[in-house]
């Protein structure tokens, strides 16, 4: 088999009769970085984007698989081949590192949220279940951790660790009320203090992740 | 005075941020505070006791109870101040050896000797938690750098002899003053060793 | 993990999402594209002009397999028309593509004979808007407030310039206000305090349940002088941050207003 024959077969699977997917595919890439760039820029965690990434892997898979084959007997003097593959290879480092960012930004997330994340059914649901697996686990490693080297010798009453004492609670939230920058898609307008406010489309404003946090989530509005 | 132990810890802690080590854990002022807790909460409860009998006594408070409420609150606020000091000090090193998981590299002895047992033993329970995660997403490596990609492919030209090199890209006779297109992940140590030059 | 993401780009993640915009190339030679994870790489002829990400185009390019068809945007009558446009239209910045700035910086370093331009020229024009734009946008950041601010028109690398400054600036300004609007309420000031160092991360005011009621309430009073002092002294200041408009009097009034370039508005 050679190069070429390997070349027609991955075109023949991929013109195969999934038309429909395959031009979902062209835009999955797009998606993958407006999704890192909103995970990266507001002080919640956002709902894993599970059914994309799982696309995506697959697309990873096939492409790893596929300089696997032709890398191997590649002589010298096929520049053109080589070509090809240095282009593969090169999306597909750019595919993994934006992958790799946003699998541990939201790992950043939910090591700082824990024990907030794990008190509301809400939050919890926006976890893969891998991510669930870490939090709980890493959670019970650090109580063994304060635990064995003081907790566990401090009066009972003192051994909490997600008190709400007057005043100042131990478990941390995200920031909403952290300002964020956005840009428009439409005309809309948002209530800050209660004063109305005009966005108009293509406006770019920074204003608290609180007020436009709902058209964030609609897609009303990008975060930058 | 009470709290100048934690104080110092946490003056350690915001040392440490800057560090590109994890320093020395400090048994003995974790272990003073922790003493200094158990010994404010033997007063607090003594102080309550005076309080509730006090209180059966009369029902007009005096002066007097007003200060014993306040040593009782000051205490308490104490108390709590110092399990904070010690709870922000073990997070902060807990996440300097996360970082350490995270970065790949191998421990080296004078590092983990810093460690504290417990410590040694959370780096190492971490470290599979973190082997079970990335294992879960086989296709990405996760613990990669997170810098975006630049210049996958380097153009080279060999400075000194190297032998031949074996890569997915086929094998490359390195002898002197030749130059190839590689993968720049091949050759980085090669670079760094100084065989190769990047054009 | 160690800390929490900094909510703000590097320069080489800007750099990293102009290379996926899109840029024609000239290819100088046919050859066949290939399968990707995103959009096929389209088969090239020679001569044809193809649309590609701009990755794409820089391999190939420096390949020699293609010439890069510089956007009509990057020459020098069209820049010279936009830094007009800044000039007389101080209160807005012209319209760029979002990514001007690193696919300009790219396209001069590895694509710089594809130019028809001369280059020199090209790169003098750019700085000039550039640094137009930068001064714009650092007046306009006196017209901060803990409410909103309108920056329409600056590209993605242009807002990550300043993102840090204005977001911390703008945190901290609602944070003090939020304070004097509590009526008391000492979160706010907690909050900021707790930014400024450790001991502020320290300095807790809580009143656990560990109390009897009665001891919490005696407490209470009894420390209410000293708080309506501080109050007092933290809510001069407070008033200054919430109401630009009055306290920044003597540098900006109506007329000001011309002077601004980054568009405020505030009900």
């Amino acid at each position: 088999m050679n190069f070429n024959d390997i070349l027609k077969d991955f075109e023949t699977e991929a013109k195969g009769p999934k038309l429909e997917s395959d031009k979902h595919r062209a835009d999955d890439i797009q998606r993958l970085t407006d999704t890192w760039i909103k995970e990266k820029s507001v002080p919640e965690l956002l709902p894993y984007a599970g059914e994309l990434l799982d696309r995506l892997l697959v697309g990873v898979r096939k492409q790893i698989e596929f300089i696997e084959m032709n890398s191997i007997e590649l002589q010298q003097d096929e520049r053109e081949i080589k070509l090809l593959l240095v282009i593969v290879e090169n999306e597909l480092d750019r595919v993994q590192f934006l992958i790799r960012s946003y699998v541990r930004v939201r790992l950043s997330k939910i090591d700082k949220f824990a024990i907030y994340l794990r008190s509301e059914d809400e939050e919890l649901s926006k976890l893969s279940s891998n991510e669930t697996v870490y939090m709980e686990k890493h959670l019970e490693l650090l109580m063994d951790l304060y635990n064995s080297q003081f907790l566990a010798s401090m009066p009972e009453g003192l051994q909490a660790l997600d008190e709400v004492a007057a005043g100042i609670s131990m478990v941390e939230k995200p920031e909403y009320e952290r300002p964020v920058f956005v840009k428009c898609k439409r005309d809309n307008h948002v209530l800050i203090d209660d004063d109305e406010i005009e966005l108009t489309r293509n406006g770019i404003y920074v204003m608290r992740y609180s007020a436009i946090r709902d058209l964030v989530s609609n897609g009303e509005v990008m975060v930058l | 005075m009470y709290g100048d132990q934690a104080t110092k810890l946490i003056l350690e802690s915001k040392r440490a941020q800057s560090l590109d080590k994890i320093p020395l854990y400090q048994h003995d002022q974790v272990r003073s505070i922790v003493r200094e807790i158990r010994d404010l909460q033997r007063e607090a409860d003594v102080l309550a006791e005076n309080n509730l009998s006090q209180l059966d006594d009369s029902a007009i408070p005096y002066a007097s109870d007003k200060v014993k409420q306040c040593q009782l609150f000051v205490t308490h606020l104490c108390m709590r101040r110092d399990k904070r000091c010690l709870l922000a000090y073990q997070r902060q090193r807990a996440n300097q050896i996360d970082g350490l998981v995270w970065s790949n590299v191998e421990v080296d002895r004078e590092s983990m000797e810093n460690l504290s047992q417990h410590e040694q033993e959370y780096l190492s329970r971490y470290n599979e938690l973190v082997s079970e995660f990335k294992g879960a997403m086989s296709e990405v490596d996760l613990g990669g750098s997170l810098e975006p990609p630049s210049d996958v492919f380097i153009d080279v030209r060999v400075l000194k002899d190297a032998g031949e090199i074996q890569t997915e890209y086929g094998v490359f006779n390195l002898t002197k003053d030749s130059q190839f297109f590689v993968r720049q992940a091949d050759v980085e140590r090669l670079i760094q060793q100084g065989y190769l030059m990047r054009l | 993990m160690t800390e929490l993401p900094p909510y703000h780009f590097t320069t080489s993640e800007i750099n990293f999402l102009a290379e996926q915009e899109s840029i024609t190339i000239l290819p100088r030679y046919t050859f066949n594209g290939t399968r990707l994870i995103g959009p096929r790489l389209p088969n090239l002829k020679a001569l044809h002009r193809q649309q590609v990400p701009v990755w794409i185009a820089l391999i190939l390019k420096k390949q020699d397999r293609c010439n890069v068809v510089i956007p009509d945007w990057l020459s020098v009558s069209f820049l010279k028309q936009r830094y007009d446009e800044e000039v007389n239209q101080p209160n807005n910045f012209s319209e760029l593509p979002w990514h001007w700035l690193p696919i300009a910086k790219m396209l001069l370093e590895k694509c710089s004979d594809d130019f028809i331009d001369a280059t020199h020229e090209v790169r003098s024009t750019l700085q000039d808007l550039r640094e137009i734009r930068q001064l714009k946008a650092r007046k306009g950041i006196k017209e901060l407030n803990e409410v909103y601010l309108q920056l329409d028109g600056l590209s993605l690398m242009e807002i990550n310039e300043i993102r840090p400054f204005i977001i911390e600036s703008m945190n901290q300004l609602r944070i003090l206000s939020q304070s004097v609007k509590g009526n008391g309420q000492f979160t706010g000031i907690e909050e900021a305090a707790e930014k400024e160092d450790v001991s502020g991360l320290l300095d807790e005011s809580e009143v656990g349940d560990y109390t009897r009621d009665s001891t919490r309430d005696s407490i209470a009073r009894d420390t209410a002088t000293t708080d309506s002092v501080a109050r007092d002294s933290i809510r001069g200041s407070g008033v200054r941050s919430r109401k630009p408009d009055t306290s920044y009097g003597d540098t900006r009034d109506e007329n000001d207003d011309e002077d601004s370039d980054v568009e405020y508005k505030k009900s």
